[in-house]
């Protein structure tokens, strides 16, 4: 009482405090907060958790409107003032704020309050805050002692779970238990003498609750009393103390320092314990602690009345068991099982990834019974072991029917698991499995992807050796290019250039050149083959105007000479020559001159043919591009753009010998560059000579 | 104590004085593996919403036989076996108390398809219980009951599967491999998007509904009078659903965030949100944007009013060094397009009852081994949005750790990760 009484006071002062100090826009808030106007209503809960502790009073008085939906506004913003003020650092506010909420909690105030502050307290009260408001209510009838048993459940602190300790003793039977499950899951030291006394309990159901409430912390002082208790129980109350005693063991294994006695009880409860729930648990937690000296235990439980209710627990555990020696035993029990036994064992040796397991899941993959067949290659497959790739693959590509779906779909997930685990080897082989088994473009595309992601020796010649003419001459262009480029990268230029020769002849549209030269661009002479122009002398840069488009040339087209100087403004403008540094070949303008405006720049260069021919122009640019053959204008693009290859493409006549290509290349605002390719008429590559500074 | 107070004491102290143990008694036998040709025999507990459907799915479905019915309202488990009924041609028994489902040896595994409150407390009971496991998403509530269920999941050694469906979809799994695959290089930001929380305004208590057990139905929330906008709405109250849509369709695109990224623990979140049109009571916010922080990437979450990145209503982006890839349950778009697939479209979503995940929960409850979507993994995209709702809350940034399952220095932010069970429901 004296604790509600200093609250109250200060809670008296606050609201003075508040109605003097208060800015008067947060009474307005409160009054809109209360008012008919939902839109006012929802500003006001949005604005009012920024005033803090001064608002608090100011809606307290809210909580019981007659109008639920003020209470439960008014409740939101204390429950965002509560959140705000417990960040740390702000223990004052916090602590007001507590000691507001806890008025609610005055024995005067209706039930409903009570309730309310209940709810509030958890989010604010601090540690070391005197509880004793809420404990008090833990004698309360039935309903509100609920709450405030959830309240410091909520709270959690060792204040809190020494409140509910203190409780236990007066508490009646039912709310003992009550009491302790919570103490179960508040995990405080603190409470666990008077958890610990709770086990001498007369009544089944409390003692059963103490031992969940002691089991988290894996004390080994408490286990020979809980064993006591559990072997004193029946029925649900049993189950409890069980599940408690699994916990307990749980915990103590974890913590380490107990593995006999562990391993004992489990052991024990494994064989004998009647409950058969309890005993699945036993099973399972001995596979997880024991060695192989379970495994005989583990399987005369799967072999007895109730094995086929136990095998899924019985499993569980022989996959948690590790170590060599169990594995040992898992293999030596195998071959005795029942089939059903040995299908579910066959994919769980492959969950383990043990190569130890190799040999009998190969096997398997040899059955004749379907249902062993089937486990063992998806043991196999889950296995991930290397060695498994061979036999996967092998059974994949004789798959027929929907079988071969299937197949393709666990060879694709173990290919990219191969090549995940770096077992590069095996994933080009399972990768090219599926290239085999694909049946549509997006499977081939994806195979393909991983054959070039993976190229080990091995590979390519798995993949040079399989892949016959007319198959090859299929592949998308993109993927010979990469193929190209990773037998390159793996010290094989010779077969590089072979792929790439067969590769050339198919590279006239643009989406295959710009795969090659995303591969290839950047070894020596390789843009040179696909027609990239890499070497300007270039000139710049004058203003110019995107209003004006392409006006006369400040270049002559007909009489280029790269010794020629040109005036712009104050500036003498030079040609310089540059090679592009860009496997396309893009000509990088922006920055180059002082100009990066509205400004525009020439770009030269000479070709040789040697006889005439008809040529293609292919350009890209940012922004607009006129591009002159000769003398004569053949592309002209006045445009705003980003560039890309072969944007534009134009025709073009060469003579044989020397070939003048002028560029000018405008720049409206943003990036500026350019890129072009000849190509013969079909977009095929052109052979010529390119000029050199 | 008003017209409902003489039931609810009632109840309060039946509870206390008879039903100790309710939460944690499993009695029933636990049932054998089903063999590789046996249907396996399934309960649903929750027949409204998308509990009707999986049992319309499930009917039709020769992998499984539904053996039981549960459902706190006898008026929806009735329908429900006239639905089983209609499409396949028997009458399973239908239960109010899900307790009896549990109790049965002809029952393998059971779907759990209530409200958000009960998914945890129902999972573990099924695994004390001997029984597998599908429940629907969010997997629990908070970091607590998550942890519980993997717990239980792992210490009876049974198959828990999320009902993140979109883990079974073909069009997800295209996606998730070309990412994986590096078709967009290395991902470094990513970001999900989806409408609002229908979220109501003001409630009416009522009389409980005849056939309806309301006390069953609120189960380990605080007790509260029944009133039909929380049985109908419940996904606006914090004490059945943290979260509305952010926990709804939050977990089933977080997971492909997850997925795709591959990570599944933030670093730290942050969140503002609110009710600006006027809900000013409700407690799970309309509009919301979160960012979490991953490593190497960070990650955005945003439910607004109308919310149509790329056209679309919902779904979630990748952005990676190379490119960025869009996916939704219909389709995935890559760009810039190149070699490859730039743009699929799946089959069309015929059912948020997805066969193929059920079939992938009924497979391995065959085999023994984990499914596309197991609780740890569940967990996990369940977590995040739980967490951006804490920040939410707390109006504060909050640093993850995740080894740890808690906020780092902010002691207050980790009662969050935690609710009080009402008796005598306890984990």
């Amino acid at each position: 009482m004296h604790y509600v009484v200093r609250t109250v006071l200060t809670l008296s002062i606050l609201f003075t405090l508040a109605a003097a100090a208060a800015p008067s826009d947060t009474g307005r808030l409160v009054q809109q907060l209360a008012g008919p106007d939902h839109a006012a209503r929802a500003q006001a809960r949005q604005l009012l958790p920024y005033r803090g502790v001064e608002a608090v009073p100011l809606l307290l008085p809210l909580l019981s409107h007659e109008d639920a939906e003020i209470s439960w506004a008014a409740t939101r913003v204390l429950e965002d003032i509560a959140n705000e003020v417990s960040a740390p650092g702000r223990e004052t506010d916090r602590r007001a704020v507590a000691d507001a909420f806890m008025t609610l909690l005055a024995p005067e105030q209706p039930d409903a309050l009570k309730e309310q502050g209940l709810r509030l307290l958890p989010i604010v009260v601090p540690r070391g805050y005197p509880l004793r408001p809420v404990a008090v209510l833990l004698g309360a009838e039935p309903v509100l002692r609920e709450k405030a048993r959830a309240a410091l459940r909520e709270i959690g602190t060792g204040d809190a779970a020494a409140s509910l300790a203190d409780a236990l003793d007066r508490a009646d039977p039912a709310f003992q238990a009550d009491i302790l499950h919570a103490l179960a899951r508040m995990r405080q030291p603190v409470a666990q003498p008077a958890a610990a006394r709770m086990l001498r309990s007369a009544e089944p159901a409390v003692r059963a609750a103490a031992c969940q409430a002691l089991a988290w912390q894996g004390s080994a002082d408490h286990l020979p009393r809980m064993a006591e208790v559990h072997a004193e129980l029946e029925g649900a109350a049993r189950f409890e103390s069980g599940e408690a005693l699994l916990r307990q063991l749980e915990a103590m294994g974890a913590r380490g320092g107990h593995w006999r006695r562990v391993v004992r009880h489990l052991s024990r409860m494994a064989a004998d314990e009647p409950d058969r729930h309890v005993r699945a648990g036993a099973l399972v937690l001995l596979g997880r602690f024991a060695d192989e000296t379970a495994v005989p235990l583990m399987l005369a439980a799967a072999a007895g009345e109730d094995g086929p209710a136990l095998e899924p627990a019985v499993l569980a555990g022989f996959e948690a068991l590790q170590g060599p020696a169990a594995a040992h035993a898992l293999l030596d029990a195998y071959p005795a099982m029942a089939p059903s036994m040995q299908a579910a064992m066959l994919r769980m040796f492959g969950r383990k990834g043990d190569a130890r397991y190799l040999d009998v899941l190969k096997a398997g993959a040899a059955e004749h019974d379907p249902a062993l067949r089937e486990a063992a290659l998806d043991g196999l497959a889950a296995s991930r072991l290397p060695e498994a790739a061979d036999v996967l693959v092998a059974n994949a590509e004789a798959a027929g029917g929907d079988a071969r779906a299937g197949a393709a779909a666990s060879l694709r997930e173990l290919a990219s698991a191969y090549e995940a685990q770096g077992a590069r080897d095996a994933a080009g082989k399972a990768f090219l499995g599926l290239y085999r088994l694909a049946e549509d473009e997006e499977a081939k595309l994806f195979a393909l992807e991983g054959i070039k992601r993976n190229p080990e020796p091995e590979a390519f010649e798995v993949v040079m050796g399989a892949l016959g003419a007319d198959e090859f001459s299929a592949l998308p262009a993109d993927a010979v290019a990469g193929f190209a480029r990773a037998m390159h990268d793996a010290g094989d230029p010779d077969r590089a250039a072979e792929l790439v020769e067969a590769l050339m002849p198919r590279l006239n549209d643009t989406a295959a050149v710009k795969g090659a030269i995303g591969h290839l661009g950047s070894l020596p002479g390789m843009r040179e083959r696909l027609g990239v122009v890499a070497g300007w002398h270039l000139v710049g840069a004058w203003p110019w105007s995107f209003a004006n488009g392409f006006e006369a040339p400040h270049v002559d087209p007909a009489a280029v000479d790269v010794a020629q100087t040109y005036t712009a403004g104050d500036e003498t403008l030079a040609w310089q020559w540059h090679e592009s540094p860009s496997p396309d070949g893009l000509v990088q303008l922006h920055g180059r001159y002082p100009l990066i405006e509205h400004c525009t720049a020439y770009a030269y260069t000479e070709v040789t043919v040697p006889e005439d021919c008809e040529a293609q122009v292919r350009a890209g640019s940012d922004d607009g591009i006129r591009v002159w053959v000769n003398g004569e204008v053949v592309l002209e693009n006045h445009v705003d753009r980003g560039a890309d290859l072969d944007q534009d493409t134009a025709p073009a006549r060469l003579r044989a010998g020397v070939n003048r290509i002028l560029v000018q290349s405008t720049q409206h605002v943003g990036g500026w560059n350019f890129l072009l390719r000849l190509t013969q008429p079909d977009g095929a590559p052109l052979e010529f000579e390119r000029m050199t500074p | 104590m008003g017209k409902q107070g003489i039931s609810r004491r009632a109840f309060m102290v039946r509870a206390a004085m008879g039903a100790f143990c309710a939460a944690s008694a499993p009695r029933g036998a636990t049932a054998a593996r089903p063999g590789p040709s046996d249907p396996v025999r399934i309960a649903v507990i929750g027949n409204g919403g998308m509990g009707s459907r999986h049992i319309e799915a499930l009917a039709a479905n020769p992998e499984c036989r539904i053996t039981a019915l549960s459902d706190v309202a006898i008026s929806r488990f009735t329908r429900a076996i006239e639905i089983v009924d209609e499409v396949a041609g028997y009458k399973p028994p239908g239960f109010q108390d899900f307790r009896r489902v549990l109790d049965r040896s002809d029952v393998d595994a059971i779907f759990v398809a209530t409200p958000d409150n009960w998914h945890p407390l129902m999972t573990i009971l099924g695994c004390q219980a001997g029984k597998d496991v599908y429940v629907e998403k969010p997997a629990c509530m908070t970091i607590e009951e998550g942890r519980a269920m993997v717990e239980a999941a792992r210490r009876f050694g049974r198959v828990v599967q999320l009902g993140t469906q979109q883990r079974s979809m073909p069009v997800f799994q295209k996606a998730m491999a070309l990412i994986h695959g590096g078709r967009i290089g290395r991902v470094t930001t990513a970001g999900a998007w989806v409408g609002v929380n229908g979220v109501g305004v003001g409630e009416t208590p009522e009389p409980v509904p005849r056939g309806l057990d309301w006390d069953m139905w609120l189960g380990p929330a605080p007790w509260t009078p029944f009133s039909p906008q929380r049985f109908g709405g419940w996904m606006g109250w914090h004490d059945y659903a943290r979260g509305g849509e952010v926990t709804n369709w939050g977990v089933h695109l977080m997971d492909i965030v997850h997925w795709g990224i591959g990570q599944d623990a933030p670093l730290s979140v942050q969140a503002i949100g609110g009710n600006y049109r006027g809900s000013a009571g409700a407690q799970n916010y309309e509009v919301i944007e979160a960012i979490f922080e991953y490593p190497g990437c960070n990650v955005t979450w945003e439910q607004r009013h109308t919310n149509t990145h790329a056209g679309k209503s919902y779904g979630i982006s990748f952005q990676g060094t190379e490119g960025s890839l869009f996916v939704d349950r219909g389709s995935f778009v890559v760009r810039p397009e190149g070699p490859g697939i730039p743009e699929f479209v799946g089959e069309p979503e015929r059912s948020w009852a997805n066969t193929d995940h059920h079939n992938n929960f009924f497979h391995c409850i065959r085999t023994r081994q984990r499914p596309a979507a197991d609780i740890e993994q569940g967990f996990r995209s369940t977590a995040a949005p739980v967490l951006a709702g804490i920040a939410l809350k707390t109006r504060r940034k909050l640093v993850w750790d995740a080894a740890n399952e808690r906020f780092a220095g902010d002691e207050e932010a980790n009662r969050h990760l935690a609710r009080a069970y009402r008796a005598p429901w306890h984990l």
